[in-house]
């Protein structure tokens, strides 16, 4: 590991998400434990494993929505939580896209991506209207400029978030369960957003139960259960050949349910 | 009917009295209550206990006798209002404790998503609050606020106990001159009646107007 | 500051303590009476039922409780059947109480699932019994807390009765504060005895809330 990660400019082969060692306890219950991670620059990164193996809270401890209790979380150089570094920094390098979306119900989408921009980066109004404009062109919804999120489908809505966190230029892209509150015929619009980034050369870590997202887009698949990271592979190999039991137990579950709902199988 | 009808003028100036009473302590009250509802969460523990402490006294007490305590008992202490300050006075301390918890239970309410979704995006403590939490409180806490209102508006007539010429009383002193006790004492109750209906009317309107699009 | 007259008043304090529950005991109970009928007849009842307890319901909650003390007292002597200052604070009280309790008993109902009334429709039971023996008892979690929280505001209220010249708490307490000069201590103590009454049962209206929430008794409104 190059010391310079940590203090000064790191260099641009650098992982950009370095987590080392962490434990995370909620009250008696340990929710991550002895996490060792690496994320490397433009890396498309898929978690997945079963509901409580701490997936989220993972990808929570990344931009310190949940502070660690042991161990380190760097981010493109800077230690999370560190007292000489204000969350702020991080954060505006961190976007997150959240299962129930979380838009600002009281503002109109265009408000929605311009607060953050105008209030943390400083841009003029006009500057943020531009950029969001952009953005949501980019999702393909540049219409809906002047809604209120109320007025809009989950699929759309959670399209609006993922423009709002692109707003503020982060280098990396978190997104925890993007897809598991929305209707089955809305997945694919929000998945086809995330391809484009992924294409674009977003970094990105993604919580997801999408299998053929992570087939398709995934550099690499990882299977956590109860806290630790279990096995970690290309999607091809993890799909197809899991080496641990855990993994395997997990993955045939899921498995067999997203092969009965794929279009196009034949009856058995 | 006739001696209501022929003094009208003596319930429109109680009536004035009676609004401008419940307004100014409305809007006092709103001032002390949104700075009660912040200190509890403010970091110091003196400060949150204190807090608590106003609240739950408040609640816990009669109106009237927070109303003699204040124009009765603080005179004791050199503090001496006139009877119609120590009404605005008491009404405004008891008014900003259930405030208070008006705005805690709208705190309470929003969902966590919109503090991570803040938090997120890097918003400042300060920008989260009046951007994010403050406007989806109000909009969810609006219609008790004017509930609060319309109490205060009713509770104003304890007013009369210390002769302050609000509404009640000024009715009570025409009864005491003119002995037409039931028209004068069933014209007071509709007038509060109707004045509640029309203010509660009014707030309903102003909050759709607050709710547009949003909900 | 003379705290020794507290003690030199002690069983005045005492007594006009006592009456203060026992108006606001005995309202209590009869406002519950009437407020759970009137609370059935709105539901059960048809459209000018409905429209008339509304009325009344409006009429008492849209005015103060003073003025309505005020009514019954001077409006009871004034045709002829003059009431005692007990008397009409207590019928005054109920009457207030029947009327706040009774949309303390409709907002329990309507909290019931609509799904609950039509359940039992469809199976055929009638109407009053769905309401009475279903929906009612359901309904149970989200009243009593509320009946609680509602009696805490009438051992309050009946400071109101002041008014009247009833001695209860606050009128005893003024008296002696006019005797001895000393409002403030008096009136401290007066708060001081209001508050050891209320305090511990706003205390147990959380413990209860909560511990009906807990038992999935009260079903999340979706």
């Amino acid at each position: 590991m190059n010391p310079d990660a940590v203090s000064g400019a790191p260099a641009p082969s650098d992982p950009i998400v370095l987590i080392q060692g962490v434990t995370k306890f909620f009250g008696p219950l340990k929710v991550l434990d002895e996490v060792v991670l690496s994320v490397a620059r433009g890396e498309r990164l898929v978690l997945i494993g079963p509901s409580g193996s701490g997936k989220s809270t993972l990808l929570r401890c990344v931009n310190g929505l949940e502070e660690v209790s042991s161990g380190r979380v760097v981010v493109d150089g800077m230690v999370v939580g560190d007292p000489g570094t204000p969350l702020a920094k991080v954060r505006a390098e961190v976007g997150m896209v959240f299962q129930h979306f979380n838009l600002f119900p009281h503002k109109t989408v265009l408000a929605n991506l311009t607060l953050a921009p105008m209030r943390v980066l400083g841009l003029a109004r006009s500057e943020a209207e531009g950029l969001a404009r952009e953005l949501l062109e980019r999702v393909g919804l540049p219409e809906k400029v002047g809604e209120y999120p109320a007025r809009l489908s989950g699929g759309q809505q959670q399209r609006v978030a993922i423009a709002r966190a692109l707003a503020m230029r982060p280098k990396i892209m978190l997104f925890d369960e993007p897809t598991s509150s929305l209707d089955p015929e809305l997945v694919g619009e929000v998945l086809d957003v995330m391809r484009q980034l992924a294409e674009d050369g977003m970094t990105m870590l993604v919580v997801t139960h999408e299998m053929a997202f992570a087939e398709d887009v995934a550099d690499r698949v990882i299977v956590m259960d109860r806290g630790a990271l279990v096995e970690e592979g290309p999607p091809q190999r993890i799909f197809t050949d899991p080496r641990t039991p855990r993994a395997r137990a997990f993955l045939t579950r899921l498995l067999a349910r997203s092969e009965r709902h794929r279009p196009g199988r034949e009856p058995a | 009917m006739a001696v209501v009808l022929d003094n009208l003028g003596v319930f429109a100036s109680g009536l004035a009295l009676t609004l401008l009473v419940a307004l100014s302590a409305s809007l006092g009250g709103s001032v002390v209550g949104l700075l009660t509802a912040l200190s509890r969460m403010a970091p110091a523990a003196p400060v949150r206990w204190l807090a608590v402490t106003y609240v739950e006294v408040i609640r816990n007490t009669p109106g009237l006798v927070q109303l003699f305590l204040v124009y009765l008992g603080l005179p004791n202490l050199g503090i001496r209002f006139s009877p119609l300050g120590a009404l605005i006075v008491a009404l405004t301390v008891n008014n900003g404790a259930y405030v208070a918890e008006i705005i805690r239970g709208g705190l309470q309410a929003i969902p966590k998503g919109q503090l991570d979704a803040a938090a997120a995006l890097g918003l400042p403590r300060r920008v989260a609050l009046a951007e994010v939490v403050l406007p989806q409180t109000l909009r969810a806490i609006h219609p008790a606020l004017a509930n609060q209102f319309i109490q205060t508006v009713l509770a104003s007539s304890i007013g009369t106990v210390v002769g302050v010429e609000e509404l009640t009383q000024v009715a009570l002193i025409l009864e005491s001159r003119t002995y037409q006790t039931v028209e004068i004492l069933v014209a007071l109750t509709l007038i509060y009646v109707a004045v509640t209906v029309l203010l509660a009317a009014l707030m309903r309107r102003l909050g759709h107007r607050l709710d547009r699009g949003y909900r | 500051m003379d705290w020794s007259i507290v003690g030199a008043n002690a069983t005045l304090l005492l007594w006009g303590t006592e009456t203060t529950i026992a108006l606001a005991v005995v309202a209590f109970v009869a406002g519950s009476a009437v407020g759970l009928l009137v609370a059935l007849g709105r539901v059960l009842g048809g459209r000018d039922v409905e429209l008339i307890l509304k009325a009344a319901v409006d009429l008492v909650r849209g005015s103060p409780l003073l003025v309505q003390l005020l009514v019954i007292y001077l409006g009871a002597s004034a045709v002829g059947l003059p009431l005692g200052p007990f008397p009409a604070a207590l019928l005054g009280l109920s009457v207030n109480a029947g009327a706040y309790l009774s949309e303390i008993f409709r907002g329990g109902i309507a909290s019931v699932s609509k799904g609950q009334t039509e359940a039992g429709l469809a199976l055929g039971l009638p109407r009053a019994y769905v309401v009475w023996g279903l929906v009612l008892p359901q309904a149970l979690p989200v009243i009593v807390p509320a009946m609680i929280g509602f009696f805490i505001g009438l051992l309050k209220d009946t400071s109101l009765a002041y008014v009247l010249g009833l001695l209860e708490l606050t009128r005893m307490g003024k008296n002696i504060m006019d005797r001895t000069f000393q409002p403030f201590e008096i009136s401290l103590v007066m708060a001081g005895i209001y508050f050891a009454l209320c305090f511990p049962l706003s205390l147990l209206v959380r413990v209860v809330d909560a511990r009906l929430r807990r038992s999935g008794l009260v079903q999340a409104r979706l």
